[in-house]
């Protein structure tokens, strides 16, 4: 049986003294394609901050691509792992679509050339190479997760989590989403861990549904 | 006696280089501090360099290095109670602002130190400068620059959203301690270059007004790094030409831009 790309062993997790995961274990094979569903407070946020190394376990382990969280060979490998955060971003400074995607190129190490080849092919994946100028404070809230996932592509990503990417769009927008997250997905084999409880997401038929409440698996 | 007479003499030279670099370079941190909603630390810092000069005159060592050392001492402080105990920034730095000021006035009081000499910081002077002043302040030019344009894309990660920094592989709490450090030897030096009360003009008010016109995150600094020169360099012609004092008009010059910044953002209709 061939090495999940996520695989969660027996995970708990406490935030100012209240545990919010509770021996979770979860795996998630290469190419998969997940949805980690449940109410509010369920610790779903948490289960993608404790895979992406933001929160520190008080027991169990995480391996990502074979790598345990927090060791330093998942350190030098954390590129590979994409992250879309729950709301598109507020942003009060000048900061223009091209840069935000260029955020995702910071640690590759990239001649200029390459990182300018990879922002564009990443900005015409998702259908938004005509927005590189534009400032990130005056797009959609669909463009600025569509720049959320350029920016993801930018890293050559293996694995994306994504936090609740469509709760604050409209159907048109959510529709044209999850079709670029099924193509992304049938075409570059990304494994992906989204979070929703959006219920025309949850109704979507390739994806694997988990249910959390209560900081454990239902 | 005219500009050109005025800077053969070295202290009026060291003046207009510093207030130059400082024009040219300072509006960077200042960017940070817009962004990061730093200006309670700016405060902290303005108070820990006002300590430090209390302390520095009354062991009779240099004001300014004994208030840098305070202000990083500050931000180092600073950061790691942030850090360990989940407060807000704001609520920290508030809680050190009101330290170090309330130990401000107990060395003044207890060391004898004269309060027209602890309370000079307050309005520096550009012509007092020594040459370790000016150096410490062409070394910071040359840091804040290569750290913002080498590090520009973990930068403005950092400063675009932390958490998505820190999920794209930067080390965002290590960057946030080096921007908070820019930002505290910032404060030091320009108290004692302009004054804490006027250093907003150079450090604060560039930025401001790079924020109505710029549309991207290098045209933000960029352009807070023109105008910053342009008020400084201008400012300190005018104070020539005018017979005031040269942080009187780079700050008066500073406020018409940021003025001017206000019509434009109001008719051009920009909110950010």
């Amino acid at each position: 049986m061939p090495e999940p790309c996520i695989r969660i062993d027996g995970l708990c997790l406490d935030r100012e003294g209240t545990r919010i995961l509770r021996d979770v274990s979860l795996r998630v094979a290469c190419g998969e394609r997940l949805i980690v569903s449940g109410p509010n407070g369920a610790g779903k946020t948490t289960l993608l901050k404790a895979i992406l190394g933001m929160m520190k376990a008080a027991a169990g382990r995480i391996l990502v691509l074979g790598q345990e969280v927090g060791s330093r060979e998942w350190a030098r490998g954390r590129g590979r792992i994409g992250y879309v955060n729950q709301e598109s971003v507020q942003v009060d400074f000048p900061i223009s679509a091209r840069e935000v995607v260029e955020i995702g190129t910071a640690t590759l190490g990239l001649s200029r050339a390459d990182r300018r080849r990879r922002i564009e092919e990443a900005m015409v994946a998702v259908g938004c190479a005509h927005l590189q100028s534009r400032m990130y404070a005056r797009l959609s809230g669909g463009e600025k997760q569509k720049l959320s996932l350029a920016r993801c592509l930018c890293q050559d990503p293996q694995v994306l989590l994504l936090d609740e990417p469509t709760s604050s769009l409209d159907p048109r927008s959510r529709a044209e989403l999850m079709d670029l997250l099924r193509g992304l997905n049938e075409e570059r084999g990304i494994t992906m861990v989204m979070v929703s409880h959006d219920a025309q997401v949850l109704s979507e038929p390739a994806w694997k549904i988990r249910h959390m409440e209560a900081g454990a698996f239902a | 006696m005219n500009v050109v007479q005025a800077l053969s003499y070295p202290p009026i030279l060291r003046g207009f280089i510093a207030l130059v670099l400082a024009g040219c370079f300072f509006p960077l941190a200042g960017v940070f501090i817009l962004r990061l909603n730093l200006v309670t630390l700016r405060f902290t810092l303005m108070h820990a360099a006002l300590l430090g000069a209390a302390v520095g005159l009354a062991l009779h060592v240099d004001p300014l290095l004994v208030g840098l050392g305070l202000d990083l001492l500050a931000i180092a402080a600073i950061s790691r109670v942030a850090r360990e105990s989940g407060l807000a920034l704001g609520y920290v730095s508030t809680f050190f602002m009101v330290l170090t000021i309330g130990l401000a006035f107990a060395v003044i009081y207890k060391a004898g130190v004269p309060a027209k000499d602890a309370f000079g910081i307050l309005w520096g002077s550009i012509y007092s400068l020594s040459r370790l002043d000016l150096a410490l302040i062409a070394a910071y030019s040359a840091a804040i620059a290569l750290f913002v344009t080498l590090g520009f894309r973990r930068v403005s990660a950092v400063l675009f959203h932390r958490e998505i920094a820190a999920a794209s592989g930067v080390r965002e709490a290590a960057l946030t301690s080096a921007i908070l450090l820019f930002v505290g030897v910032a404060v030091a030096l320009l108290m004692q270059l302009i004054g804490a009360l006027l250093m907003d003009s150079i450090l604060l008010l560039p930025a401001i007004v790079s924020s109505f016109r710029a549309r991207s995150t290098r045209g933000f600094f960029l352009q807070a790094c023109i105008i910053g020169a342009f008020c400084s360099i201008t400012g300190f012609f005018t104070s020539f030409a005018l017979d005031v004092p040269a942080s009187s008009a780079v700050t008066v010059i500073a406020a018409g831009l940021l003025g001017v910044g206000l019509i434009y953002r109001r008719f051009s209709g920009r909110n950010a």
